[in-house]
Formats: structure tokens, sequence, C-alpha cells
């Protein structure tokens, strides 16, 4: 089997899994008990925040957990205190987590929502973007790390820090799902940012919130007052437990990663390329503003459901969208966004990679799909 | 409400010496919905080629309404007893016509007296119901030629049997006196509609569905699973073949001239119909043709493809209008399944130009140079097999 859907999810690291099984064992009391079990978990759940939070470039008191980064999306969103006709920019090129709480707030005609500029390669239109921030008075600004799609990767610190200048009672929401532990990130123009554990090998069902304003932020969900009274629920130890175990493995392994896997995405390429493939790289171009990890493809007048159904007879996994607007009938809005011709919609390929992957695995693939493409071609109409 | 149903049979005065197979098969067709959906608390009485369901439960509506999906059936009467003696019958009668929703305007009486020693004689109370119903409803008068409701009471030695309604049912012949048949089954309206003609006429049928995966995706099993649980509800645990096609069509696309591409795939999948037919043991094959909709329904695509079929091929759409399909669909209840998009291999595949007069000459060469009969008989052989019950709960066979 070779997987490369990673910006869906992956298969979780055996150092994670071995700490996860462990702790699901051991760690199984309540940190928010009165008993030294809970004392103990309480005092370990402390020191996994703290490594968070120098991961981040944040201060104490600043790191939540939740469920992943829908919920820490929905949690800093949700829980924010917008005034009537606030103005927030937000782009429906990102994932629906971030996109859908907006609408729900200009559908109860609380927030007015304007969209990031974006140029024919996703990358965000920087002139047009702040004279936007300016002309409209925008107060809240949504923007994603690393698009699920495009894989385009966008200057949050540096807009951050400018929009700062311009107005430092801007709010800064980042969602970096699809970039933390992958690349860097640091905070400190930056208001609120979601990440998540299963997109970079951790267990699913956990994820973090860093919010510069904890004390602002508003629960919306009540309960037993845990995660500072902001996130109601029993902490579930052993999924931060394996979170933190990633953390630390994506730490000494970062930039190693990043240069494998860059590798592997031109070993792809070019394997397409040697085999006079016709496929288009919307987004790529090739600089430091491309993430490795996300490469998306147009292969013109063959449909992407087709060639990854032919994949998936191989045991080849790929995909055509983000796996949360694969079951959208019509269009895709995330397509639109990124300006994506409408007569290539249904030709978009994205595959994902991750340092599991070998380069085996890559030439494997590209040739597969050459192969499929070139026996496709009798479906094309002249 | 009911514990009474009178089924009436349609067509069994066109019967003779068959009469008896005939009622008989529709009796264990009935028998079989009422064992499904009511249970096995009920008798049943074959009076005069009549079949009386009695229950001491009340039939449900959905017992009914499953029963007016039985091949054969003319209409369902349902009776409600009342006591055996002359008082009760009126408030009976009241009773009873106050379930109508709306009532219409006329009626007439009619008593039958198995028991000839009831004291009064059917005549007198025809008579005094006449008279005294449109007391209780103003609205209603008595028409002996032409009534809106009749009120039909049958007095017995033990209890006297009244019913008001009629609820007819599809008629024609009943399940498995005509046959069985190989049904060509897309996610369009056509196939759906054409198998619930070939129910009414009695057919017994095992769905056949052309699978052309990887070039569609699961979706459309889904649905064709969705439409055979619907039609099987008018057939006796019917048979779904999933038959995968993907790979013999890209094959074939690869040899044959473009423009034959959509009528070849349908030459070859009504040869794949007849190797299970053959294996089934079944006597024809049913499409949901209509004459020219497509390219590959033109009578020169129709007369090459039968050409080839040792089965017969039945085509109950052929004179049908798309409209007339539509709204056939919508009393089937398949049209909103139908609806549901889903991939379209016919589309996929489909040249440019399809061809609409076929060479004949190069069609005979064309399947002499390439034999598919290994290829169909892999694709019987690896097809997925689902059956459904009488309720379309579907399982897994193979």
């Amino acid at each position: 089997m070779i997987y490369c859907d990673h910006a869906a999810t992956g298969p979780i690291h055996p150092v994670a899994l071995a700490v996860l099984k462990d702790s699901l064992e051991k760690d199984f009391g309540n940190s928010s008990s009165a008993h030294s079990l809970g004392r103990e978990l309480s005092k370990k759940l402390d020191n996994l925040r703290l490594q968070f939070i120098k991961t981040l470039h944040a201060k104490e008191g600043q790191v939540l957990f939740t469920s992943g980064a829908t919920e820490s999306n929905n949690l800093a969103i949700r829980g924010f205190s917008f005034q009537k006709g606030d103005r927030v920019l937000v782009s429906s090129a990102d994932h629906p987590s971030l996109v859908l709480p907006f609408i729900h707030l200009a559908e109860l005609n609380l927030i007015e929502l304007f969209e990031i500029p974006l140029d024919s390669t996703g990358r965000i239109m920087e002139d047009a973007f702040f004279a936007l921030v300016l002309k409209e008075k925008i107060s809240y600004v949504a923007l994603t790390h690393v698009n699920s799609q495009s894989g385009v990767i966008h200057p949050i610190e540096r807009i951050s820090q400018k929009i700062k200048k311009m107005n430092k009672n801007i709010c800064i929401h980042v969602d970096a799902a699809q970039s933390f532990l992958k690349f860097d990130i640091d905070v400190s123009f930056i208001d609120s940012l979601s990440v998540s554990a299963h997109k970079c090998g951790g267990p699913k069902g956990i994820g973090a919130l860093y919010i510069k304003n904890c004390e602002a932020l508003a629960p919306i969900n009540f309960g037993g007052g845990q995660e500072f009274n902001k996130r109601s629920g029993t902490v579930a130890f052993p999924l931060i437990n394996s979170f933190g175990a990633v953390l630390k493995i994506w730490e000494e392994e970062r930039e190693s990663n990043l240069l494998k896997v860059k590798k592997m995405n031109e070993i792809f390429c070019q394997h397409l390329r040697d085999e006079k493939i016709d496929f288009i790289m919307p987004f790529k171009k090739g600089d430091e503003t491309d993430s490795p990890y996300i490469l998306t493809i147009i292969i013109p007048d063959i449909s992407s459901d087709i060639i990854l159904r032919h994949l998936e007879m191989e045991q080849i996994f790929i995909s055509s969208t983000t796996a949360c607007s694969s079951k959208i009938k019509g269009d895709n809005p995330v397509f639109f966004a990124l300006n994506i011709k409408k007569n290539w919609h249904k030709n978009v390929l994205r595959i994902s990679f991750s340092p599991s992957n070998t380069e085996e695995e890559m030439k494997m693939l590209g040739q597969v799909l050459a192969n499929t493409c070139k026996e496709l071609q009798f479906l094309i109409k002249k | 409400m009911y514990k009474t149903l009178v089924l009436t049979v349609d067509e069994v005065f066109l019967k003779g010496k068959n009469r008896n197979l005939y009622f008989k098969s529709f009796r264990s067709h009935a028998e079989e919905i009422l064992r499904t959906y009511h249970g096995n608390q009920f008798q049943s009485k074959n009076e005069n080629h009549r079949l009386v369901f009695n229950s001491q439960i009340e039939f449900s509506q959905e017992t009914i309404t499953a029963l007016l999906k039985v091949a054969g059936l003319h209409s369902i009467i349902p009776s409600i007893t009342i006591e055996r003696n002359y008082e009760s019958i009126l408030p009976g009668v009241i009773e009873e016509l106050k379930r109508w929703p709306k009532l219409p305007s006329t009626f007439k009486v009619k008593t039958t007296r198995p028991d000839k020693t009831f004291p009064h004689r059917s005549k007198d109370i025809n008579e005094t119901l006449g008279h005294e119903i449109p007391k209780v409803f103003p609205q209603l008068k008595v028409d002996v030629k032409n009534p809106e409701i009749l009120i039909e009471l049958k007095i017995t030695a033990e209890k006297i049997y009244l019913s008001t309604q009629k609820w007819y049912g599809m008629g024609g012949q009943p399940l498995g006196r005509t046959g069985h048949i190989i049904t060509l089954i897309s996610g369009g309206f056509d196939s759906p509609v054409a198998s619930y003609l070939m129910s009414k006429r009695g057919c017994t049928q095992t769905f056949a569905f052309f699978y052309a995966y990887p070039f569609v995706g699961e979706d459309v099993c889904e649905k064709i699973k969705k439409l055979c649980s619907q039609l099987s509800t008018y057939q006796r645990n019917a048979r779904l073949y999933i038959i995968p096609f993907g790979e013999l069509q890209k094959k074939l696309s690869k040899l044959c001239r473009e423009e034959y591409r959509t009528v070849f795939f349908r030459k070859l999948m009504v040869d794949a119909s007849n190797l299970l037919a053959y294996q089934l043991r079944a006597s024809a094959i049913l499409t949901g043709d209509s004459l020219g909709q497509v390219s590959s329904q033109t009578l020169k695509n129709i007369a090459a493809i039968d050409a080839d079929s040792k089965k017969p091929i039945l085509r109950p759409l052929i004179g049908y209008n798309k409209n007339e399909i539509i709204n056939l669909s919508r009393i089937i209840k398949t049209h909103d399944i139908s609806v549901i998009p889903h991939d379209d291999a016919c589309g996929l595949f489909a040249p440019k130009h399809p061809i609409i007069r076929p060479d004949r000459y190069y069609w005979g060469q064309f399947f002499r140079d390439n034999d598919f009969s290994m290829d169909l008989e892999q694709c019987i052989q690896n097809a997925q097999i689902f059956e459904y019950n009488v309720k379309g709960e579907e399982r897994f066979v193979r």
C-alpha cells in the first residue's frame, strides 16, 4: 500500500502509538481528581503543556487542549466577543471549520465577511489585502498557515506583524493544522492559532488552541471547568501524552523531514515529466512559499475520480480535494476561491506526503499514475 | 380497524383450466406478504376465487399497502364485523361511513344472506338502510344504478360482514405465472419502470446491474440497491447481480471504432444477460429501451442487438414518452431514487458521434475477430449477489 493522503490524516507514528498504548493502560486517572493519582497526572499535564508553549513560542496559560483543529477553530471564533457589525476577513479557500463558523455568525447578522484576495497561484495578494483591511475597517482576520488544497505557505508572521502595526486591535486567528510541527511557528503577533495531532503522526481526537488572551475567551461548552474554565470535559491525558511524543520527534527531525519530503515531492514530479504526462501544477512556484508536504496537480481531460479509483485498485491512496470537501456534490468552493478554471475542477489531484513515505514509493506512485493516465487516453474526446 | 380482507383476482375470467394454478400463485404471494407484515395469525380461504383473509388482529395500513402490490390483484374489500342482530346493523354502518375522510353523494346498499335463518329479508334491510342513512348523512342519496359507495352486508350464521370501501390493486397476472426474466437495471428512470410493468404481467425477475468500476464510483451501487429494494416489493425474493464491467468496457473501447462503443457495450450486456439467463433458466431479457430515446435505441441498433441475442428481449417502454415514464416512476416511488445524481459510465465513454445505423459487416467481423466469451463468463462469476424480501430488505448472498 502506498498512502499519500497525509493532509487528510495519516498513520500514527510508532513511538506515539507506544506512548499512547502505555498511557491508556497506566494513566487512566482523572487529572482533575484530588487524590494523588490525579495530582500526578495534573503535574505531567503541566509539563506537556509547557512543551507546546515552548514550541509555539507562547507564554504560560496560553495553550488549551481540544479535540482537534476543528474544535480549536470553533472555540477561538465562537468564543470571541464579536461586536455587532464587526468586519471579518477570511478566505473561502480555507478549511470549512474555519469558514463556516464565520458564515454562521454572518447569518445571525452579527458580523460582515470579506474575502481575502488570492492570486492565480493561491498566494495572498498582499497589497490588495492590506488595502482592504484599511478600507473596510477590518477588525478580525482569519488566516491559514498552509492551505490544505494548494499547499501554499502563507507568511502569517509577516502579515500579522504588519496588521498589528496598522492597528493593534485587529484580532488575528490562524489555522495551522497543516503546518504545525512541520514548520516553525512564532505566535508573537497572533491572537489565536489552531493545531491538530493527527496530521503530523499523532493520534486522532486531540489538538490544541493557542490563545493570547485566554481570560477574554468565552467557553462554548460548560462543565467541570477544565482547561482554565474554557474547555470543560475530562482531559484526554493519554492522547495529549502521545501528541507530546510526536512533538518531541518533530522538534528533532523537522529540518531533515523537510528535506526528505521535498526530495520525494520532486522525484514524483520528475517521474511524471519523464513519462511525458501532460500535467499542470497551479500552485507550485519552486520557492520557499511551497509546502512540499502538499502537491496539487491537474491532469486535463481525465477525471480525477476515475484516476483515484484506478490507483485505489493498486492499493495507492491519494485524493482530489480535502477530505472535508470530498462529499460535496456539485461545485467545490475551495476550487473557485483558488482560481482553478471551472473546466478543470474535475481534474484536480492532491498528493500529500509524509516523512514516513519512501523514495521507492514515490517512483512507484509516479509510475502507476503515469501508466493510468496513458491507459485512459482513450477517454479523451478529441 | 379491519379484521377481514376480501381480495379479488384480475383477469381470472380469461383463464380456463388454468384457473386453479393461477389462483394458487396469487394466494401464495398474498400469504407471504401477510406472513411478513402481519405475522402468522390469520386464516385464508378461497371463496369462489375470491381470497378471504380473517384475523383476530386488525390488518395494518402498511399490510394493506403491501398487499396492493401483489401482481394480479384486482381489488381489496376490507370488512368489519358486526354482531349478528338486526339492531346492530344501522349503528355499524353509520360508524363505518364516518371513517370516510370525505363522503361522496350517492350510495347503494346490497345485502346477501347466506344464512337464511336471519329473520329479516335482504330486500327489507336494503330498503330500511336506504331510508335511514340519509337522515344521518344528508349529503348521501340512494342511486341503485351508479352508486359511488356500495355498502355491502353479508349475513352469515355467526356474524355480519360490512364493507363500504374498495382499494384497487395493479391488476395483471399473478407473480410467477408468466416466467422468469433478467432485468437490466440502471440508475435512470426507465429500467425501474420497465421492471414494474413486467412485475404486473407476472414475471419473476433477477436484476442485473453492469457496474463500470473504476470508471464509476461505489455510490452508484448504493443507488441501484435502493432501486432494487423498492422494485422488490413487487417481487418475491428477487436477486440483484452486480456484474463488474469496467475492465471489459476498457478492453472493448480500445479495440473497437469509437462510434461503436455505446452500442457494443449494450451488445455485451445483452450477451452477459443471455449467459445469466441460461444459468438461471430465465426465458427473456428485459430492458427499459424506448424507441429513439438515445442513439443505441434506434431501430437499426435494436435490430442488430436482437439478432445477436438468443433470448427474446422485452422492451415494454418502447412506445412510451419520457414524461409518461417519469409519471409512472412517481407512482411506483422510484422517481426520487432515480433523480439522485450518479456517475454515468455511458456518458463517459460516449463517442462524440455515436453510430445510429451500424455497419453489419463491421459488427459481425469485429465479434468474430474478438471473442469476449471468457471475459463475460468471468464477469458473471465475479458478480456480487444480493437478495431482497417482499419488504425490500437486503441480504448479501455472495
